[in-house]
């Protein structure tokens, strides 16, 4: 068994980080719209392979490519919902979940066609590229720019909720659809701008997974259910809910290396969400009842 | 056998097996409304299960600890027992918990894949990613030997539609007999059903084992008609798809099912070989295919969710 070291601690900080930036987006779209949405795991690789058709096809710089793929997911986020979740509306969430696992199927192997199974990798400018000894813990600047980035964001979304009218009509719909609109709220507005939302941490969020290791066609399907166990152990539909609940997810599996095969790091991550959901089955912050 | 008999005896043999799996996770879910997306632990259970008891000892290549040298049929109802077990311990945690329907989705999806990586990290049960080869070699020897290969494919067919229909009318008979009226009526509403003095937890991880059960025996066929065993048979798109054709059959029905599973598993993943295609759409084929498969999924949740044959509701005639 391997000495205890920072570094596990360290790594486990980016995991999360990675994970969280998408976990807030699901949730908060699973919050208004009162679904798991199983092909965010397909917005998350069109994230990835966005930024990398601009940033390496069409050789963008990297920091252009970023904003450039968070519009374009944004939009393809929006247009998956108008096209084929908001017909469905009035069905119950099982059919929802259903029917998201089949937009699932229908992109991954859209971007099996497109692109074929080979590894890619994103070309990242040399201060990303370059390790910095911190202590004992060696990491890249790509790591501290997702730490950096989840931080911003969090603050970012935290004064969109409170102090916008757009963030406290998602919150005010997120915790009573029925009693939002007697208000006024339009839902149609606030389900827009959720996946708008949404779709952009997705892009940002499958970038950030890209920027860490690589790029394949499934690469969404394999993060969405670590992205899914992040949410649930949080509590579906509360953005702080996620953070936490990638917390969890992102340490246990770091620190597990030091127990066990890494190969195993997938497994400890779920038997993470399976515990979670045993001891507290509404997620740390979340709502009884909701999902 | 060529051509079109080949075709549609490799359909009727899939179809067979996977419809075993249908309606398995039919009972689980049609009946039960309890879903099991990750219902490939189940079936993978049964596929390791009967690898592990039909091979010999380990040979010098080999990781794996222990293989039982057991007969045929004898591994392939253990592999039906280990699996309902499989399912069961799976389920039986988040059932406990009382969770939603959607959170015991997730819970089987991660048992299923824990099962999975471990399987692949771990090479002493049944070394790892290679997987284990030549299983039932001696049966297909045999067969080999009496009659070609015609004659064993068509008694793997044989084999699998006897076990389909067997398990399609032991399934009817509990659909209607008091147990499966319960756990319908749980599924309706839970409340009422333990209000009127139903152990609501024991009924759901009895069909759970049940349904696993079914899994398990249709992996076990797989396996010998395979030959062969790795931690790829058991990856989440094999669940997706067993699920996709049990909602597009039509979940709570039977014949659905078997409609659902010929329709997707057996015509359209094997059918599009007979299209007049160029090299550079054979390439993409296999992924054409499934994105067809989900639109017509998405299509009958959009037009018709209780799927292309719904479930017969059972009137009671005073």
């Amino acid at each position: 068994m391997p000495e205890f070291e920072v570094a596990y601690i360290v790594f486990g900080l980016i995991s999360a980080s990675v994970i969280a930036v998408m976990g807030i987006g699901l949730t908060l779209q699973a919050g208004i719209s009162r679904f798991f949405n199983i092909s965010y795991g397909e917005l998350v690789t069109l994230g990835a392979f966005s930024t990398y058709t601009f940033s390496v096809t069409w050789a963008f710089p990297l920091f252009l490519a970023i904003p450039v793929t968070c519009v374009v997911v944004a939009v393809a986020s929006v247009g998956l919902n108008w096209t084929v979740f908001r017909p469905m509306r009035n069905s119950n969430a099982w059919v929802l979940l259903i029917a998201s696992l089949g937009v699932s199927f229908f992109l991954s192997n859209l971007f099996f066609a497109q692109w074929g199974s080979r590894v890619r990798r994103l070309d990242v400018p040399d201060f990303l590229s370059d390790s910095h000894k911190i202590g004992d813990v060696v990491i890249t600047g790509t790591d501290m720019m997702i730490v950096a980035a989840v931080i911003i964001i969090s603050m970012l979304l935290y004064l969109m909720l409170q102090r916008t009218g757009v963030g406290k009509a998602m919150r005010a719909t997120a915790d009573d659809p029925g009693l939002a609109a007697v208000t006024g709220i339009n839902p149609e507005k606030v389900s827009f701008y959720t996946w708008l939302l949404a779709g952009a941490l997705a892009g940002l969020g499958g970038t950030f997974f890209a920027m860490t290791g690589f790029l394949e066609p499934q690469m969404g399907t394999r993060i969405i259910l670590l992205i899914g166990a992040s949410v649930v152990v949080g509590g579906v539909g509360n953005p702080w809910g996620a953070l936490a609940g990638a917390f969890v997810v992102g340490m246990s599996m770091e620190l597990s290396v030091m127990f066990i095969n890494p190969g195993l790091k997938l497994a400890v991550a779920f038997a993470a969400l399976v515990i979670a959901l045993l001891i507290r089955p509404q997620g740390i912050l979340g709502q009884k009842g909701f999902l | 056998m060529e051509g079109f008999l080949a075709f549609a005896l490799t359909v009727a043999t899939i179809s067979a097996i996977f419809g075993i799996v249908g309606l398995g996770v039919n009972a689980q879910w049609g009946y039960g409304g309890m879903l099991n997306i990750g219902n490939v632990a189940g079936f993978g259970a049964g596929m390791y299960t009967t690898t592990l008891l039909t091979v010999g000892a380990p040979g010098e290549r080999d990781f794996y600890a222990y293989g039982a040298s057991l007969p045929l049929w004898l591994a392939i109802i253990c592999g039906g027992f280990v699996a309902s077990i499989v399912a069961a311990a799976i389920a039986t945690p988040a059932l406990k918990a009382g969770v939603s329907a959607l959170r015991l989705g997730l819970v089987t999806f991660a048992g299923a894949e824990i099962l999975r990586t471990v399987l692949a990290v771990r090479l002493d049960i049944a070394n790892g990613f290679p997987g284990v080869h030549g299983v039932g070699s001696g049966f297909r020897h045999w067969a080999f030997d009496n009659g070609g290969q015609d004659f064993y494919d068509l008694l793997i067919f044989l084999i699998a539609s006897a076990v389909f229909i067997t398990a399609f009318a032991l399934l009817e008979i509990w659909r209607r007999a008091p147990f499966g009226r319960v756990v319908r009526a749980i599924r309706e509403d839970s409340d009422a059903a333990a209000m009127l003095g139903h152990n609501v937890l024991k009924f759901q991880v009895q069909t759970f084992a049940i349904g696993g059960f079914f899994t398990g025996i249709a992996g076990g066929i797989y396996v010998i008609w395979l030959g062969t065993v790795t931690p790829d048979n058991m990856l989440p798109a094999v669940s997706f798809m067993v699920m996709i054709a049990v909602i597009l059959g039509g979940s709570g029905n039977n014949w659905g099912v078997l409609f659902g599973i010929i329709i997707t598993l057996g015509l359209l993943e094997q059918g599009s070989r007979f299209l007049p295609t160029t090299d550079d759409i054979r390439e993409i084929m296999p992924y054409l295919r499934r994105m067809a498969l989900a639109a017509a999924l998405i299509l009958v949740l959009r037009f018709r969710p209780q799927g292309v044959l719904p479930e017969q509701r059972s009137v009671t005639v005073k």
